[in-house]
């Protein structure tokens, strides 16, 4: 059984140093976490662990079982018995599950495929990974939980002896999260060495014997996970004592009926598919002034499509009726959303939030470029005033306004969406996973950001997967399962994960 | 940076490398001023076109009619002014709005039906070449003799051998608005946005299909101006005219760096890449290379130019 050594590993990219003198070693048989901020060498380790960077590229040694090796390629690593498992699958959805686990590894006899031998092959080591289905599947029809399955199933079908997961459980809602946590124990104990990288601490200390942390390029040290508690992990991946992660809860007044009408009032809110699935279903609720209203609820269960509906993005047939301020209103578009004081920060950044190859100024100024016109032309001092204001004020860490966002770290993109849309001091601010991962740092300057929106009086709706955030954020919370409002609490002090989850998972309900 | 450079300089090498291996090829008349006032006329036409192709492609489009509609439009141009009598502005003016009115069609159908641009200016380039022979009924209609329209073709500012060539002119002024609004207004960002993103762009609040409606309506009308100019330079209009010059406008985007994944291009390059493209028909003709040449130089320097684009973007990823 392997184990895996980084020997004084240094690797820079045009002056920047991403790796300086790394040295740790995976013991066999482990589960061994990697945890530290974006930027701290997380993935730069990885590349250089899997062959993307190839051997010379760095200064220092990978030594695999005790004798230095050589990976020039991805295929080395493959060779060598390593592979890597990404938060994006690798996997084609219009194949079944057998096609993928052979993809590029097909067995045929006399040059035809022998899908019998491969559809049987499938079926053992899908047996392996624990997971019950049809290897003819088609692989899109899985959940995203179990396509993880099928990716491990498929590195272990390539003799896999060390899996390397990078955050598989960001796109799983929580209870894909526990059955991979239950199939990667299983395979340690059968001997397999896992190096398990994510942002979820709760995970982390669930599953790892040990934890190295990175930061700014180097090793902070390693540790059993026994020795840490959450507050030191997170003090050694950021450096400092982050004091608390979520900022002191703000108390609203109870709705008075008598007092002034709900920022948003979403009443009998239907949205279907173009094909006719059903996607929200008759959901009611209002959003106050000054408060913010988590929404909770499984990944699927319509949180984002409910979001992206009064949002005015029509790729759905929508019913039902909304209210701003107790009038009623029609939004037909996102432009109409935003006339009307809304704003959406959207799951998908990469692809819903920012222009990737534009500068900073640019992707911040795009939703406020009718207000900087003087005449025809942008008026370019005040379009770059404008997103000055929003980097000082969402501390933006870029090389400048005309940094291509595609630069930028994960967390700092975040804040460029988030100033795109507070430079318009929006009413209503709708939030789909404001926080997917970020690291821990940013992630509590966003959560302070949207704890300043909420004072300041902009009505804030948030989406989030993580119970955690949706506790310690909401003033009220409303949770979803399967396209309906299944309950809501208006007092969350008090509350318990269990009591939100318990709602999520409709534990009665069947799945 | 670098990108950037390494682009232009293969430009500039590239056009000086066409110039003097035309020049020794023609015994030096391809660099007579006499033949550069010529390329300049033909490489108008051109250039025209490849203005409004930019933003086209940079919205993330195609627009494969050009050719053959700046062709049916000239010969409308010519029929009005030559066999109904009509003053050449106002025909001219009306061959503008039919192409303005013909890029509406094309923006609804592409922006708002959701047919793919591709196949919407693929048949459209089959409609305008069946149109074009309707209305000419396969013959040449000459412009009358002493129209103002042909001094548009062929007249200099000022009237001397040493003047600029009006279609220079008109490309000037062309290009000159079009890069004031791609830069300079919302609409232009607007553009870019849509073809960089645009999911992105919708969230933030751009009519996305507006933005994609009015590239081809602009483009329609441009094809009314770069028919005009093309039946005022030949002094007729022809049943084969216009012939394959989509392909000389979307090549010459590309080779002034529009990218075809759209969200990229700008016009200046397109201006260079048209005279690239120009030069390259003109000397092969002059250097009586035949036809089926031509056709073959063109179609590989398109794909070769794409290769190359493919090629620099990568190493700069």
């Amino acid at each position: 059984m392997p184990t895996l050594e980084a020997r004084a590993i240094t690797k820079d990219f045009a002056g920047v140093r991403a790796l300086d003198c790394v040295s740790l070693r995976i013991e066999s048989g482990e589960i061994h976490a990697l945890c530290g901020e974006n930027g701290a060498g997380k993935s730069t380790l990885i590349r250089v662990f899997s062959g993307v960077w190839r051997y010379g590229t760095y200064a220092g040694e990978v030594v695999l079982d005790g004798a230095p090796i050589r990976l020039d390629s991805i295929r080395d690593a493959e060779l060598a018995g390593i592979a890597v498992i990404h938060q994006e699958l690798a996997l084609v959805p219009d194949l079944s599950i057998a096609e993928n686990l052979f993809l590029g590894n097909e067995r045929t006899r006399r040059g035809v495929l022998s899908r019998r031998e491969m559809v049987e092959l499938s079926r053992e080591q899908l047996r392996q990974v624990g997971l019950d289905a049809d290897p003819r599947t088609r692989l899109g029809d899985l959940g995203g939980g179990a396509q993880q399955l099928v990716e491990i199933a498929k590195a272990l079908l390539r003799n896999a002896r060390l899996l390397i997961l990078d955050e598989p459980t960001a796109a799983l809602t929580p209870s894909e999260c526990g059955r991979l946590l239950d199939i990667l124990r299983r395979l340690r104990e059968r001997g397999a060495t896992i190096v398990y990288i994510s942002h979820k601490l709760e995970e982390v200390f669930d599953i790892a014997d040990r934890v190295t942390v990175l930061r700014d390029g180097s090793v902070v040290e390693t540790w059993p996970v026994a020795e840490l508690t959450r507050d030191t992990l997170i003090a050694h991946m950021v450096g400092r004592d982050l004091d608390r992660l979520y900022p002191p809860r703000r108390r609203v007044g109870t709705a008075d009926p008598n007092g002034p009408p709900p920022a948003l009032r979403v009443e009998r809110w239907s949205v279907r598919s173009p094909d006719g699935k059903p996607l929200v279903e008759d959901v009611s609720f209002e959003a106050r002034y000054g408060e913010v209203l988590g929404v909770a609820g499984l990944v699927g269960a319509g949180r984002t499509e409910l979001l992206m509906s009064l949002f005015g993005w029509r790729q759905d047939e929508v019913r039902g009726s909304l209210r701003i301020d107790g009038r009623p209103s029609a939004i037909k578009s996102p432009r109409d959303a935003i006339v009307h004081g809304i704003a959406l920060v959207a799951e998908d950044r990469k692809r819903y939030g920012v222009l990737l190859d534009w500068a900073l100024d640019r992707n911040i100024s795009l939703p406020s470029l009718a207000d900087l016109r003087r005449w025809l032309v942008i008026d370019r001092a005040r379009e770059r005033e404008l997103a000055d204001r929003a980097v000082r004020a969402l501390d933006i860490r870029a090389s400048g306004l005309d940094a291509p966002v595609r630069t930028l770290s994960g967390g700092n993109q975040q804040k460029v969406v988030l100033g795109k849309w507070t430079s318009r001091s929006p009413r209503i601010l709708l939030l789909d996973e404001p926080t997917r991962g970020i690291d821990v740092g940013a992630k509590a300057e966003i959560h302070a950001l949207i704890d300043r929106l909420a004072r300041d009086g902009a009505a804030v709706v948030m989406v989030s997967s993580e119970l955690p955030e949706i506790l310690g954020m909401s003033d009220r919370i409303i949770v979803l399962h399967r396209g309906r409002l299944v309950g809501s609490f208006d007092e969350v002090e008090g509350l318990a994960q269990t009591d939100v989850m318990s709602l999520a998972f409709q534990t009665n309900g069947g799945r | 940076m670098l990108r950037h450079h390494l682009r232009t300089y293969a430009m500039v090498v590239a056009l000086v490398v066409i110039w003097v291996a035309f020049a020794a090829m023609t015994d030096g008349v391809f660099l007579s001023g006499r033949n550069l006032a010529n390329l300049t006329r033909q490489a108008s036409v051109t250039a025209i076109l490849a203005v409004g192709m930019v933003l086209v492609i940079v919205s993330g489009n195609i627009d494969l009619s050009v050719g053959s509609l700046s062709g049916f439009l000239g010969a409308c141009m010519a029929i009005l002014h030559a066999s109904w009598g009509v003053p050449a502005t106002v025909a001219l003016a009306m061959a503008v709005c039919l192409g303005a009115i013909i890029g509406a069609l094309h923006g609804v159908l592409i922006a708002y039906q959701r047919v793919p641009a591709f196949i919407v200016t693929l048949g459209g380039l089959m409609v305008y070449r069946g149109g074009m022979l309707a209305v000419t009924q396969g013959e040449t209609i000459p412009l009358p003799i002493g129209s103002w329209m042909r001094a548009i073709g062929s007249g200099s500012v000022p009237d001397a051998a040493w003047g600029l060539p009006v279609p220079l002119l008109c490309v000037a002024v062309v290009a000159g608005a079009f890069l004031f609004v791609s830069s300079l207004t919302r609409f232009g960002r607007h553009v870019y946005a849509t073809g960089g993103n645009a999911e992105a762009a919708h969230l933030s609040g751009v009519n996305t299909r507006g933005v994609a409606f009015l590239v081809f309506v602009l483009m329609g009308a441009l094809s009314g101006i770069a028919g005009s100019v093309l039946t005022a330079r030949v002094g007729s209009a022809s049943p084969e005219a216009g012939r394959l010059l989509e392909l000389d406008a979307i090549a010459a985007c590309v080779i002034g760096g529009t990218s075809l994944m759209g969200g990229r291009g700008g016009i200046p390059g397109a201006l260079l890449g048209a005279l690239v493209m120009e030069s390259l028909n003109n000397g092969m003709s002059l250097a009586n290379m035949g036809v089926f040449w031509q056709d073959m130089v063109r179609g590989g320097v398109l794909v070769l130019a794409v290769w190359f684009d493919i090629r620099v973007r990568q190493r700069g990823a």
